[in-house]
């Protein structure tokens, strides 16, 4: 965890599946889009890392396809460019596919393994001297991946937001809201495992204390948009060789992920809108 | 009478009237001569501690070592060994250290020559870009691509705010900024702005001068650490001198203080010093410091059981002075013959100690053997001679022929020992024939020896385990017999490692660079006359199962040229535009230095969050030291603004570096291929010898110190060229040359020994019997050593001779005794005429006490290799005593029955 890491971002790559296994058509387009709502920096600075890991793709399945990566730190951008320039894969975050996996018909192919680990941890944390139970918190709660509310709020506490004690808020600067919490200006922080881990290894680590943990969560999937084809295969096939493959290390650094792993069979059961309940089943 | 015995007769009768006429005159001219030898050897006298010199340089495999001294100069280093732990932490301190040490070691120029530790690319010339991997090359133009705008700018602006308005720019991610950046340049990028900001500070707070904070020239050095990253190797290559007994005493002086020091300012690192020159110097320290100890031991108790057994102080000193005058002459010998001392020749005055001094034992307990008896002193003189003299005689020639026989050994070293260690024997015993007398007569004829005489001249207790022989001789061969398994149990170990004193730093960084690397400070040496062949051998050699690194020129001929080149010089291009004209150097405004740290703080905080959610947190913390910094230089800058015009130095020295730094870019940039030529001298002196061939250096895998692993290691390498050298060749070689030699020089003295017995006695009884307690007690000496667990090696071989020598003494004093006491009985049938009853078995057993004392103090040595010399001459000397003692009396008279 301790390894050189980059200035931006966690990236995670999806892969597209075409029909058949043999070489790719001269018209098979495998674009992908990086939907990460909530993720500090802007598309702009992202871009070369997209550019890099749609050429590396592109190398791998052949001449004959053509691949380019957009990415998304914002929500609506998002949703705009799902609705009018769906591409074949995605790379999203667990919110974004809870609550759009029925309306973009994800289908995870692969999963990210961001510091090795197929799951995730979400914790909410508060000031040393803050409430021991998250039922007596009142306030704003600040987070990265609490741009998709009814997703976090599920995933996190197994309850719809209007059941909290306490109101929801996406970040861009998740770093900041530790420190706001710290300071007595919001109640409380959610980091995921990364964030975690990167605050046990700054001095405001003492500051803080964990009155919450997720159950163990799957991590960022790599999805298919639509039914997936014999592309699917080859593209995961090539994601998960890419771990074992020198040419892809600096990409992997970038895209902080320490390669990628099979799809989480768990997955399907964190989508939204299934009849007749709140949260999931 | 045989044609020896009358030579011998009139010899002895020429002696006694030289000594008994002109005592005076013997003295004189013994003590002229010695004065002279002394003064000769003081200022002639050259000590030569080059261990190249040891062996002849007529020797196939020597010749081409020295051949490859010559040509490609010394290159046996002192290798400092730093640990890292295995981490990345580690490996910075590790760097730290190294970094401290060579600015320690390079203000001694004279006496270290060359630091190797790192390759910078100043070291590498203008082809050091070249040297980087192709996805290093395509990271480094993707960062020239995206900073040459920014860096274009700043050149016609040259404000200290527009550079870190440019930091700010690209740490956002502008103009493609740290997006199309490695990781790994990110953080040199962060240290570098660290160090900027420092230095701000320091400047502004009146805390630190400007130091330059882009120097490129430092950039990417690799260092030099083991394939396991778990050492960091200093390669130190000293100044030698071989007119000193330790060559390198000066220079690892100096190493071992820098490295004090530096450990001192990095007490988390530890580090250590090995290599071969510092285990050879260790190794003659300690062995000093135990040849200094033992010979005080010894010294002190010889001296004590010489005055014991000798009576008094008088005739312990007589034999004292007699002894320092026979050495003095062999000093003289020495400087005549020879000019010089070596590493092995330089012992031989311990030799003459240990056999020199037992020829005036004999005369000595003679002379009081006959005092005791009422002789008055010139009889007793005459007896001592004449009684004694022909035993002493044999046994200096016997001890002669077992030094004379290395005479003509390729290891020079042992020749030149036998050689003046076997004249010394002679002027042994000229001195205790000539002057001894000559002292003992004047001495006694003026009533200088105490009045009482000594009470331990004879053991006559000893008369009864001989009075049934058969019975005495059957019980020894039983229990020689008994012990015979264990004499098959010795073996012959040739690593030099364990001869070392146990805790030795050298020792045991040598052990630990085997172990964590499996790597060696030794290396052999192959030439190849072109580059092709070196390609060829180095394929070969690598394939091979014991080497574990073959280096050569190639490894610094990049691969992949072409492909670089072009990537180059479509990088150069991009840097093309930037301008140097007229640098301009706005003045300072602290108010938009103040908006500048701004939005380079507004940058720092928008990386820190991107970092944090990637989970990097020690990078958060480096970025919270910069966020630091920018807020106490804000601070100084508000406080009062026209702080700014200190940082006018700083301001100009990054136009200059910035200015040097792109420059030295563009150089790199433009280079073409790399071609051996090209390099600089300091690598290609390393491998391009005076006649244009290439070194190859073959590091073996395994731990060469073990001889298994190294015969295997030679003998692999002259599979493929049978020309090899190197240190590994030269170890090898010598152990089995010096093992040879000491195996032909014991096999030759026992020949010569016995013919020169039987030339004497023309008898092969007598040469039997004189024989018998030598051969019993090197059969006791394998079998005890077996038992215990002891066996030979390089240093405690050197025993043999020495035990050959001691051990044919006694037999033959003690036989000639015998004959004497045979004699006697006829002519007058009623004398008590038991061996030992008379002094020769006190004479022989006192001359193997001093020896056992002598080489006792050893027994306590570090060095383990001497130790185990003092154990063999101890065991050798007890047994060869033990075997005259117990032996030969009851073996003499069973012959007397037949």
């Amino acid at each position: 965890m301790h390894q050189r890491k980059s200035a931006w971002i966690v990236f995670f790559v999806t892969a597209l599946c075409f029909l058949g296994s043999g070489p790719a058509h001269p018209a098979d387009v495998l674009d992908f889009a990086v939907i990460q709502p909530g993720q500090p920096g802007t598309s702009q600075e992202a871009q070369p890392v997209m550019d890099a890991l749609a050429a590396y793709i592109q190398k791998k399945m052949g001449a004959g396809v053509t691949v380019k990566g957009s990415y998304f730190n914002q929500l609506d951008p998002a949703l705009d460019f799902m609705h009018n320039k769906r591409p074949t894969w995605g790379i999203v975050r667990l919110g974004f596919y809870s609550e759009q996996a029925q309306a973009f018909q994800m289908i995870p192919i692969a999963a990210t393994r961001p510091g090795g680990y197929a799951k995730d941890l979400w914790r909410l944390v508060v000031p040393a001297q803050g409430p021991e139970d998250w039922k007596g918190l009142g306030g704003k709660v600040l987070g990265n991946m609490l741009f998709e509310k009814d997703a976090a709020a599920c995933l996190l506490f197994g309850l719809p937001p209007d059941r909290l004690p306490f109101k929801l808020e996406g970040t861009f600067h998740p770093l900041r809201s530790v420190r706001t919490v710290i300071q007595g200006k919001g109640a409380g922080a959610v980091l995921d495992r990364s964030q975690y881990e990167a605050a046990q290894a700054l001095p405001l680590a003492k500051d803080i204390r964990v009155i919450h943990t997720s159950a163990e969560l799957p991590a960022s999937p790599v999805v298919w948009f639509g039914t997936p084809d014999v592309r699917a295969q080859g593209l995961t096939s090539v994601l998960l060789g890419m771990k074992e493959d020198n040419d892809a290390h600096s990409l992997l650094k970038l895209l902080q992920t320490d390669g990628f792993g099979p799809a989480d069979p768990d997955l399907p059961r964190y989508t939204l809108g299934q009849k007749g309940a709140a949260c999931f089943p | 009478m045989s044609a020896l015995k009358h030579i011998q007769e009139g010899l002895l009768n020429s002696l006694w009237r030289l000594v008994s006429r002109h005592s005076g005159a013997v003295i004189g001219v013994g003590l002229a001569l010695a004065i002279l030898s002394a003064a000769a050897s003081f200022l002639f006298l050259d000590l030569n501690s080059d261990q190249d010199k040891l062996v002849s340089p007529n020797t196939p495999f020597h010749k081409r070592y020295l051949a490859h001294l010559d040509n490609f100069g010394d290159q046996e280093y002192l290798y400092v060994v730093i640990q890292t732990g295995e981490t990345e932490e580690g490996k910075k301190r590790a760097i730290q250290f190294a970094e401290d040490l060579n600015r320690r070691l390079t203000q001694h120029p004279d006496l270290i020559h060359a630091v190797y530790f790192r390759i910078s690319p100043a070291d590498l010339g203008p082809g050091a870009l070249l040297f980087a991997s192709s996805k290093e090359a395509e990271s480094l133009c993707g960062a020239i691509r995206c900073l040459a705008p920014f860096m274009d700018a700043w050149m016609r602006d040259g404000s200290l705010s527009g550079f870190i308005d440019m930091a700010a720019k690209l740490l956002k991610g502008e103009g493609g900024g740290v997006g199309e950046m490695d990781p790994t340049m990110i953080d040199q990028a962060l240290g570098s702005l660290k160090g900027l900001l420092e230095n701000m500070n320091g400047i502004l707070a009146e805390k630190a001068p400007y130091r330059s904070v882009l120097d490129l020239s430092q950039a990417g050095s690799e260092y030099f650490f083991t394939s396991s990253g778990s050492l960091l190797i200093m390669r130190l290559l000293p100044a030698k001198d071989f007119g000193t007994m330790d060559v390198i005493g000066k220079p690892l002086a100096t190493v071992r203080q820098a490295l004090h020091a530096a450990q001192t300012a990095y007490p988390d690192v530890e580090a250590g010093l090995t290599g071969r020159p510092v285990l050879q110097a260790d190794e003659m320290t300690t062995t000093n410091r135990d040849m200094t100890q033992a010979t005080l031991i010894s010294m002190i108790l010889i001296a004590f059981l010489f005055m014991l057994i000798l009576h008094g102080w008088l005739r312990p000193l007589i034999l004292l002075i007699c002894l320092i005058m026979a050495m003095a002459w062999s000093f003289g010998f020495a400087t005549v013959a020879v000019g010089q001392l070596n590493l092995l020749s330089i012992v031989f005055a311990l030799v003459l100690v240990g056999i020199g001094v037992d020829f005036g034992v004999h005369v000595i307990m003679r002379y009081v053997e006959a005092n005791k008896t009422g002789a008055k002193a010139d009889d007793a003189v005459r007896i001592s001679i004449f009684r004694i003299g022909p035993g002493i005689i044999l046994g200096a020639l016997t001890s002669v022929c077992a030094f004379y026989s290395v005479l003509w050994s390729d290891f020079v070293g042992l020749a030149e020992l036998g050689l003046i260690g076997g004249t010394g024997i002679l002027f042994c015993l000229l001195s205790m024939m000539t002057v001894l007398p000559a002292m003992l007569l004047i001495a006694g004829r003026r009533n200088l020896f105490p009045s009482s005489a000594p009470r331990i001249s004879a053991i006559p207790s000893l008369e009864g385990l001989s009075t049934r022989p058969v019975w005495a001789v059957l019980i020894l061969l039983i229990m020689t017999l008994a012990g015979l398994p264990g004499a098959f149990k010795v073996r012959f170990d040739y690593n030099l490692l364990e001869l070392q004193a146990k805790g030795l730093e050298s020792v045991e960084y040598e052990r630990m660079l085997i172990e964590a690397s499996g790597e060696s400070t030794w290396y052999a040496i192959f030439s190849a006359d072109n580059l092709r062949e070196v390609s060829r051998l180095s394929r070969t050699l690598e394939a091979l199962p014991s080497v574990g690194k073959v280096e050569s020129i190639l490894d610094f001929i990049p691969k992949d040229q072409p492909g670089k080149e072009a990537m180059y010089e479509k990088a150069a291009k991009d840097l093309k535009p930037i301008a140097f004209h007229d640098l301009p150097s706005p003045p300072l405004d602290a108010e938009r230095l103040i908006q500048s740290l701004s939005r380079l703080s507004l940058s720092l905080e928008g990386l820190e969050e991107r970092l944090f959610a990637a989970g990097a947190g020690s990078e958060i913390a480096l970025i919270d030291q910069d966020l630091a910094s920018i807020d106490s230089i804000a601070g100084l800058l508000r406080q009062d603004p026209e702080k700014a015009h200190r940082l006018e130095a700083l301001q100009t020295g990054l136009a200059g570096d910035m200015e040097r730094s792109i420059r030295q870019l563009k150089i790199w940039l433009d280079a073409r291929a790399i071609t051996p030529d090209d390099l600089p001298a300091t690598l290609r002196d390393i491998y391009v010898g005076k006649n244009g061939a290439y070194q190859i250096k073959v590091i073996p895998r395994g731990d060469v110190w073990n001889f298994n692993e190294l015969s295997e290691f030679v003998s692999q390498l002259r599979g493929v060229d049978p020309e090899v050298s190197g240190v590994p060749v030269e170890v090898l070689e010598s152990a089995l040359l010096m093992h040879r030699t000491f195996l032909w020089a014991a096999g030759l003295t026992v020949v010569l020994v016995t013919l020169i017995l039987w030339a004497y006695w023309r008898s092969l009884a007598a040469v039997f019997l004189a024989m018998l307690p030598l051969g019993v007690s090197m059969l006791w000496l394998l079998e005890i050593m077996g038992w215990l667990g002891v066996n030979f090696n390089l240093a405690n071989f050197f025993a043999i001779p020495i035990l050959l020598a001691v051990g044919v003494d006694g037999g033959i004093h003690l036989l000639t005794r015998w004959g004497e006491i045979q004699y006697s009985a006829r002519n007058a049938p009623n004398k008590q005429n038991g061996l030992f009853h008379t002094s020769t078995p006190t004479a022989v057993a006192l001359s193997f006490a001093t020896t056992i004392i002598g080489f006792g103090g050893l027994l306590f040595a570090h060095h383990r290799g001497l130790a185990s010399l003092g154990w063999v001459m101890v065991i050798g000397s007890l047994m060869g005593m033990m075997a005259c003692l117990l032996v030969l009396p009851p073996a003499l008279k069973l012959m007397r029955r037949r």
